[in-house]
């Protein structure tokens, strides 16, 4: 069981032909492309800052710097892998500016809008005890993964809130698969430890690579 | 590698569905038989699970909707932008590019004969003070009237052979043996050196004595 925002994964329409289009001067065509990656762009930046206005800003950088640099785009890689190497960099980049910055926590219009999407109704309907608590485990969760590393937590959410898989991660970081694997026992070990007290389970060792 | 280790190493495939079938054989196999393996595998499921009830806030269809627009009107802004920032950087590369190529070389070795000669008289030219400490020195000077020169060259022959001629003056040819002197290259050298060497002084000091020179 994964996220519950786990989406399949959906058949691209030929970016070859989008991208030829776009270099003819159609830009209708970078509006396509714009839409087929503007949510994945977007969750992905707020995977891995945790800010929704951070994330915001982040994706239109990415499409900003797509809508410049389409024309000489190297058709041998894959356009997802390259808008995601953009995202992640951008992403690191303001959390390494925001460092010294105290995190917030989920703010109130989040807070209303998780409430709602997991208990499928308004706020207004919902039970005050199994809001709470549904609210208390998302914070729990945020702050679990604000607590790791900038480099683990992008692995993590890479691999299980954006359905990337391990080789893809690799190729995005540049880097290799073990150290993929190596960064996601780490964080996975980190957040055990951070989230026992509340799963009511003892820490107990995870393998490491 | 031992089972453990591989098994171990394949937590992640197998939480993720990324194993091959033989993987799945082996691990499924290895899960059956190992209990530490399979309690490991069972802690590490149980923390993506809770992790997975992790819900991205949705920000709602306006914001999508709205979002191209958005996205829009930046790129017009920074298109506007972009221009004079790169006008001003074009000037700048500009004023570079139309100066010769040439005109750059001869700058340089400009520069570097400047600083060599620079560095030369700092390294090789003595110090003003020391120019000055040399002229003081009584044997530059040049007599200035013809009263002097038996006092110039007395100045000039001591300045020149002091330590030598310490011995010397105080040495008195009448009763002492000159070779007694420790002077081996002189002695070497043609028996007359040592005579006029050893009798220049005597005369210098006579001489000195009669006229009051000292």
């Amino acid at each position: 069981m994964h996220s519950s925002n786990r989406g399949k994964k959906e058949m691209q329409p030929n970016e070859q032909i989008l991208v030829d289009r776009f270099c003819g001067g159609d830009h209708s065509a970078f509006h396509e492309l714009v839409g087929q990656y503007k949510k994945k762009i977007y969750f992905l930046a707020y995977d891995i800052t945790g800010d929704h206005q951070e994330a915001e800003d982040i994706s239109q950088e990415v499409f900003i710097k797509m809508f410049r640099s389409l024309k000489n785009f190297r058709r041998d890689s894959k356009m997802s892998s390259w808008l995601y190497q953009i995202t992640v960099n951008a992403s690191i980049d303001t959390l390494r500016k925001k460092s010294s910055k105290p995190k917030r926590s989920i703010d109130e219009f989040e807070q209303i809008n998780i409430q709602e999407q997991l208990l499928g109704g308004t706020v207004q309907s919902l039970d005050p005890q199994r809001s709470a608590e549904s609210s208390q485990i998302q914070n729990h969760i945020s702050q679990a993964l604000q607590k790791i590393s900038p480099k683990e937590r992008t692995v993590f959410v890479m691999r299980h809130y954006n359905d990337l898989k391990l080789n893809e991660i690799a190729e995005i970081l540049n880097i290799t698969v073990g150290t993929v694997k190596s960064l996601l026992f780490r964080a996975i070990k980190k957040l055990r430890k951070e989230l026992s007290s509340y799963m009511g389970n003892p820490v107990l060792e995870v393998p490491n690579e | 590698m031992s089972d453990c280790k591989k098994c171990q190493s394949l937590f992640l495939e197998a939480f993720y569905e990324e194993m091959n079938a033989e993987q799945k054989q082996f691990f499924k196999d290895h899960l059956l038989v190992c209990e530490k393996c399979k309690s490991k595998f069972e802690e590490m499921k149980s923390t993506l699970q809770f992790m997975g009830k992790r819900v991205r806030p949705e920000p709602g269809k306006i914001f999508w909707d709205l979002y191209e627009e958005r996205l829009a009107q930046r790129i017009e802004k920074e298109e506007i932008l972009q221009p004079e920032r790169e006008s001003g950087q074009k000037r700048f590369a500009r004023t570079f590019t139309s100066v010769p190529k040439w005109a750059y070389q001869a700058a340089a070795a400009l520069v570097l004969i400047v600083v060599g000669i620079f560095i030369g008289r700092m390294v090789f030219l003595p110090s003003a003070q020391e120019l000055q400490q040399a002229s003081q020195q009584p044997g530059l000077t040049t007599p200035q009237q013809p009263g002097t020169e038996l006092v110039h060259r007395t100045q000039n022959y001591i300045e020149r052979s002091k330590l030598i001629l310490l011995a010397l003056v105080n040495f008195d040819p009448a009763t002492e043996d000159p070779y007694a002197l420790d002077l081996p290259f002189q002695q070497q050298r043609l028996p007359t050196l040592n005579p006029r060497m050893i009798s220049t002084p005597s005369s210098l000091l006579k001489k000195a004595l009669i006229t009051g020179g000292f």
